[in-house]
């Protein structure tokens, strides 16, 4: 009677911790198989069969279509170049050399992924070929709810965000290993 | 006491034995995995078109950027092979094939494509052997993907550099044709 209230005990712990950390494991992406650069972190396999199983988990429990390698690849940023976390109240300006690709986007997204609206409506997406460049080649964006001179990303609303930035055609992994590009960094200005 | 430590080390273990069994099983039977929304967008062997720059995706898929429009279409390699078409005069565009679990098996985009054409063929290994033996036409202007998949779905990502790109987006996602090959007839 007492080894079996004992195996019952062992089993239904076991099964809540067991689960328990599974869930936890899930709700956040992790270091395996990143690629971080200042506040970026990108996941270049997060979609191949080569991925770590804690990404497959995350990627099939979210249901994401990631960016494969011959598209592109796919930079998350939480925070600005303080360790501050990104939000809607503040404005920001990303500054600096872009990597090599034919194209990349900037957008501003949810907590959850999903996209956010300028105050005009408009999603919070700004395209390459649009933007403007200095004479050195780097690029100069200003993320704010208000107009910002020169190139602008529109954010609107309140509470956290991500900065996603997405190198399409890109030349991040050649056959002779990684190659270290350089992303422009967040720093804060005013918030409201 | 000791037996009290014995058994706490013992639902350690078991807890981790479970943990890692959780997690290698949720790629098959996660209950909102990519295949599944998709599956709520429309039938087999049929593009829907699951998000337009400008916002309008509805498709409860995260993370898709709002700078392109994007349609998908599941296909089963074990009824036929699939054969997908379209074309435009797009700045960039990019194709993805999924198997059932959301792994990317190929992807290429319109640089690596032949004139610049979508135009690509699926098959399993089998329909590979029989496409060599009766090589066609189609199969010479197409991009040929020997998968070795039943189920799975296809992505594509067309990008619409501004708001004057609409019209030819919509167009070139709506084009795009998701269809079971048929083998030229044995001559």
């Amino acid at each position: 009677m007492r080894f079996l209230l004992e195996l019952f005990c062992v089993v239904a712990l076991g099964l809540l911790l067991g689960g328990g950390l599974s869930w936890y494991s899930i709700q956040n992406r992790h270091g395996f198989g990143s690629l971080t650069i200042d506040r970026w972190t990108a996941w270049p396999q997060a979609g191949s069969p080569d991925a770590d199983p804690y990404t497959k988990a995350k990627v099939a429990s979210d249901g994401e279509v990631p960016l494969d390698s011959a598209e592109g690849v796919e930079f998350v940023a939480r925070d600005d170049a303080q360790g501050q976390r990104l939000s809607r109240n503040c404005s920001y300006r990303l500054m600096g050399k872009t990597p090599v690709a034919r194209l990349w986007t900037l957008a501003a997204h949810g907590e959850d992924g999903r996209t956010l609206f300028g105050s005009d409506g408009k999603p919070s997406v700004v395209v390459s070929r649009n933007m403007t460049y200095d004479q050195e080649g780097s690029v100069s964006i200003g993320v704010s709810p208000m107009l910002a001179s020169g190139n602008w990303l529109p954010i609107s609303g309140s509470g956290p965000f991500n900065l996603v930035f997405r190198l399409y055609d890109a030349q991040i992994i050649n056959d002779r290993g990684l190659v270290r590009p350089q992303m422009p960094v967040i720093a804060r200005q005013d918030c409201v | 006491m000791r037996r009290l430590a014995y058994l706490g080390s013992l639902t350690l273990v078991f807890a981790g034995i479970m943990h890692i069994l959780i997690i290698l099983l949720i790629p098959s039977y996660a209950a909102q995995d990519a295949w599944t929304k998709l599956e709520e967008r429309g039938e087999l062997w049929r593009f829907s078109t699951v998000a337009l720059p400008g916002g309008a995706n509805t498709s409860k898929l995260p993370s898709i950027d709002p700078a392109f429009g994007i349609a998908a279409c599941r296909f089963d390699l074990s009824e036929a092979p699939l054969i997908v078409e379209t074309s435009g005069d797009l700045p960039f565009w990019s194709v993805a094939i999924f198997d059932r679990k959301g792994r990317n098996i190929y992807s290429f985009n319109d640089r690596t494509a032949i004139e610049r054409r979508l135009s690509l063929i699926v098959v399993d290994p089998v329909q590979m052997a029989q496409l060599r033996k009766n090589p066609s036409e189609d199969t010479e202007r197409a991009v040929l993907i020997e998968a070795d998949v039943k189920q799975g779905f296809i992505l594509i990502r067309a990008l619409q550099q501004d708001q004057s790109w609409a019209p030819v987006v919509r167009q070139f996602l709506s084009d795009a044709t998701c269809q079971r090959y048929e083998f030229p007839d044995e001559a």
